[in-house]
C-alpha cells in the first residue's frame, strides 16, 4: 500500500516536473522564436536611428524582453567617453499602466510585433531627452556603465546597496542615473531609490564593445533574473552587429555628403573657369563695338533737340549698351581671378568715390543720403578698385530696392573685436528687404530676382569682401528694408 | 591747345575718341598700332596717349615700354577691353589705366587731371 502510495506520488511528483520543464521549454522556445523575429527585423533596415530605436523596443515590449525600460550609451572613441544615445520606455507609472493595457488587449502575433516595432513614433519622452545628455568618462571605474565596456560583462544590480556598486553618473537634477529614476517616478511612487535594480549587458561589435544596454523594472519590479540576462545578451549581440553597420553606413553616408559636396563645389569652381575663358576672349570682342554703338549713340544723342521723338531711341541705345557693359564687366570680375593691388586705404574716401559714381541716379531718384563715418577710422589693407566696386554695388542694390524713394544710410565705425581691430561698413536702405527664401541664395552666383539682372552683384561683394578677409552678413527687415554690414580687417596700428 | 595720340586698332574707336576729344577742345591725331604710334611721338609729339593694350603687332604694353624708352614723363593712359594688366601697368609706368566704355566721361576726367587742366 505504501508503496503503492509513494509510486503514486513519485509519479505525481515526476508529472508535475515534467509539466513544469515542459512550461519552461514552451517558454523558451516562444522566446527564442521572438529573438529569431526580432533579429530578422533588425536587418530590414541600415538607417542608424531606426535600428537603435527597433532594438531598444524589442527589449521594452511585453512581446520582445520585456524590461521597463532601456537605454542605450555608445562609445565615443575619439573622446575616451560613453555617450547616452537613446532611452525607450514610459515617462512614469501611469504611462506604463496604460501601455500595458493596450498590450493584454492585443493578440500576440510575432509578424505583427514588427510592424509594431518600425511604426513606432519619434522618441520625445524625457528619459530619452536625459540619457542624450549624458556623458560619463571611460576611467570611470566606480561607473557600472564604464565597467561593463571595460570589462565586456553584463551586470545584473540587484540591491545596490554598497556603494561600490552603485551606478556612478548623475541624471541632470544630480541624482544617480539609477535613482533619476527615482528622481522623476519617486515622487509618485514613494520608492526608495535605493532598492533601484537594474541590468547592464555590453554591446558587442566585431571584436570590440562598442555600447552599453542598461534595463530595468522600474514600474512593475519584476526581479531581473540570469535568464533574462541571457536572453538580453543574446539579443544585443545580434543588435550590437546592426547598430555597428548602421554606424559604419552612417559613416559612410556623411562622407558621400561631403564628396557631393566637395563635387558641387568643383563643378562650380570648372564652370567659372570656363566662363571666366570664354568671357576674357568674347570681352574684347563684344566690348570695342559696344564703345563704338554707346558712344556714338551718346553724340547722336546730344546732337538731337531736347523734344525730338527720336531722342527716345538714342536714350534707349546708351541705356541698353550700358546694361550689356555691366553685365561684361560683373561676368569678368566674377570669373577673373584677379591679383590684388595692395594699398592702405580709407575706407571713408572709397566710399565718397562710389556715391560719386551714382550720385545722379540719387538725385534724380529723390532719395536721400545719410552718411555717418566715424572721425577716426583705421586703414584697411586692399584693392582700391575692388573695394571701390564692392561699395559701388551695395549702394547700386540699395538705390534699387528703394525704387525711387528713401533713405540711403551708409555708416563706417571703427570696431574692436577679440583683441583686432576692424573697419565696419554699413549700407543700409528703406526698400523692399529681401525676400526670406531668397535670402539663403542671395550670395550665390546668377541668382537673381530681378528679371533683367545677371545676379552677379551680391556674390561679386561677397568674393571682394572674402578675398580681403572680411565678412560680409545682413540685417534683413522684409518690406522695410535691409543692412549690408561689412567688417574689413583694419592694417596693425603702429601704436601699441 | 593740348595734343593727344589716340592708338587703337579698331576705326571705329580711333574715331569715337577723336570726334568727342577734340569737342572736348583738344588737338587729336591718331594712329593704328604700335610702329604707327611710335611713328606720331616723333611728329606730332603729344603731351598725352591713349594706347589700346590688344593690338596686332606691337601690342600696347610692349609700345609703352618703347615710349618710356625715350619719354619718361609722357602721360600714358592705357586703355583695355578687361582688367587683367592693372598688376603689371603699374610696373611699367603708365599714368592710368581706364577699361574701354561707351561713358568717356572717365577718360576724360583723368585726361583733365595727367594735364593739369
Amino acid at each position: 500500500m505504501a508503496n503503492q502510495m509513494s509510486c503514486a506520488i513519485e509519479n505525481a511528483m515526476t508529472q508535475s516536473e515534467i509539466s513544469l520543464m515542459e512550461q519552461d521549454h514552451n517558454r523558451r522556445v516562444k522566446q527564442l522564436s521572438t529573438l529569431l523575429e526580432l533579429n530578422k527585423a533588425l536587418l530590414t533596415t541600415v538607417h542608424f536611428e531606426r535600428i537603435v530605436h527597433m532594438t531598444l523596443t524589442a527589449i521594452t515590449m511585453g512581446d520582445g524582453l520585456g524590461f521597463n525600460r532601456a537605454m542605450l550609451f555608445l562609445v565615443d572613441e575619439k573622446n575616451h567617453a560613453l555617450a547616452g544615445t537613446m532611452a525607450v520606455g514610459p515617462n512614469n507609472a501611469e504611462e506604463a499602466g496604460e501601455i500595458w493595457s493596450a498590450l493584454s488587449q492585443r493578440k500576440r502575433d510575432t509578424s505583427k510585433l514588427i510592424a509594431q516595432i518600425e511604426s513606432s513614433t519619434e522618441n520625445h519622452s524625457v528619459l530619452n531627452f536625459i540619457v542624450k545628455g549624458i556623458q560619463i568618462a571611460m576611467e570611470h571605474e566606480q561607473c557600472i556603465l564604464s565597467r561593463t565596456v571595460l570589462e565586456g560583462r553584463p551586470f545584473n544590480i540587484r540591491f545596490p546597496h554598497d556603494k561600490e556598486e552603485w551606478l556612478q553618473t548623475r541624471c541632470e537634477r544630480g541624482c544617480h542615473l539609477g535613482s533619476e529614476v527615482g528622481c522623476y517616478v519617486s515622487e509618485h511612487l514613494s520608492r526608495d531609490p535605493k532598492i533601484y535594480a537594474f541590468a547592464t549587458v555590453p554591446l558587442w561589435g566585431k571584436g570590440k564593445v562598442i555600447g552599453v544596454i542598461l534595463v530595468d523594472n522600474l514600474y512593475n519590479r519584476n526581479p531581473i533574473t540570469e535568464e533574462d540576462i541571457g536572453y538580453l545578451t543574446m539579443f544585443s549581440s545580434q543588435a550590437g552587429l546592426a547598430i555597428e553597420n548602421a554606424m559604419l553606413y552612417r559613416n559612410l553616408e556623411e562622407v558621400h555628403q561631403q564628396l557631393k559636396e566637395a563635387q558641387t563645389f568643383l563643378v562650380h569652381q570648372e564652370k567659372m573657369a570656363a566662363l571666366g575663358e570664354l568671357s576674357t576672349s568674347i570681352a574684347h570682342e563684344i566690348r570695342n563695338p559696344l564703345v563704338s554703338i554707346g558712344g556714338f549713340a551718346r553724340r547722336l544723342d546730344r546732337t538731337l533737340p531736347a523734344d525730338a521723338p527720336e531722342k527716345r531711341y538714342t536714350r534707349t541705345i546708351v541705356k541698353e549698351v550700358e546694361r550689356v557693359e555691366k553685365i561684361l564687366s560683373d561676368i569678368l570680375t566674377y570669373t577673373h581671378e584677379e591679383a590684388m593691388v595692395l594699398k592702405e586705404l580709407d575706407l571713408r574716401e572709397v566710399m565718397e568715390e562710389s556715391l560719386s559714381m551714382i550720385s545722379e541716379k540719387l538725385r534724380s531718384g529723390g532719395i536721400e543720403i545719410a552718411k555717418e563715418f566715424s572721425e577716426k577710422v583705421p586703414g584697411v589693407k586692399g584693392d582700391y578698385y575692388q573695394i571701390k566696386q564692392a561699395f559701388f554695388n551695395l549702394i547700386n542694390n540699395a538705390c534699387e530696392s528703394m525704387d525711387r524713394k528713401g533713405k540711403l544710410s551708409v555708416r563706417i565705425h571703427p570696431l574692436s573685436k577679440n583683441g583686432s581691430s576692424f573697419v565696419r561698413v554699413e549700407v543700409e536702405d528703406t526698400g523692399a528687404g529681401i525676400d526670406p527664401e531668397a535670402l539663403h541664395h542671395i550670395f550665390n552666383p546668377f541668382y537673381t530676382t530681378k528679371d533683367n539682372r545677371l545676379g552677379l552683384g551680391l556674390p561679386i561683394i561677397h568674393k571682394i569682401v572674402t578675398t580681403h578677409q572680411g565678412q560680409i552678413e545682413v540685417n534683413n527687415h522684409p518690406g522695410r528694408g535691409a543692412t549690408f554690414i561689412l567688417t574689413l580687417p583694419a592694417r596693425e596700428e603702429k601704436q601699441k | 591747345m593740348k595734343k593727344i595720340l589716340v592708338v587703337d586698332d579698331e576705326e571705329s574707336i580711333r574715331l569715337l575718341y577723336k570726334e568727342e576729344l577734340e569737342e572736348e577742345g583738344f588737338v587729336v591725331e591718331v594712329a593704328r598700332n604700335g610702329q604707327e604710334a611710335l611713328e606720331q611721338l616723333l611728329l606730332f609729339k603729344p603731351d598725352l596717349i591713349t594706347l589700346d593694350i590688344k593690338m596686332p603687332g606691337i601690342n600696347g604694353i610692349e609700345t609703352l615700354k618703347r615710349i618710356r624708352e625715350t619719354e619718361r614723363e609722357l602721360p600714358i593712359i592705357m586703355c583695355s577691353a578687361y582688367g587683367e594688366y592693372k598688376q603689371d601697368l603699374t610696373t611699367w609706368a603708365s599714368d592710368a589705366y581706364v577699361v574701354k566704355c561707351a561713358d568717356l566721361t572717365e577718360l576724360k576726367t583723368m585726361i583733365g587731371r595727367l594735364l593739369g587742366l
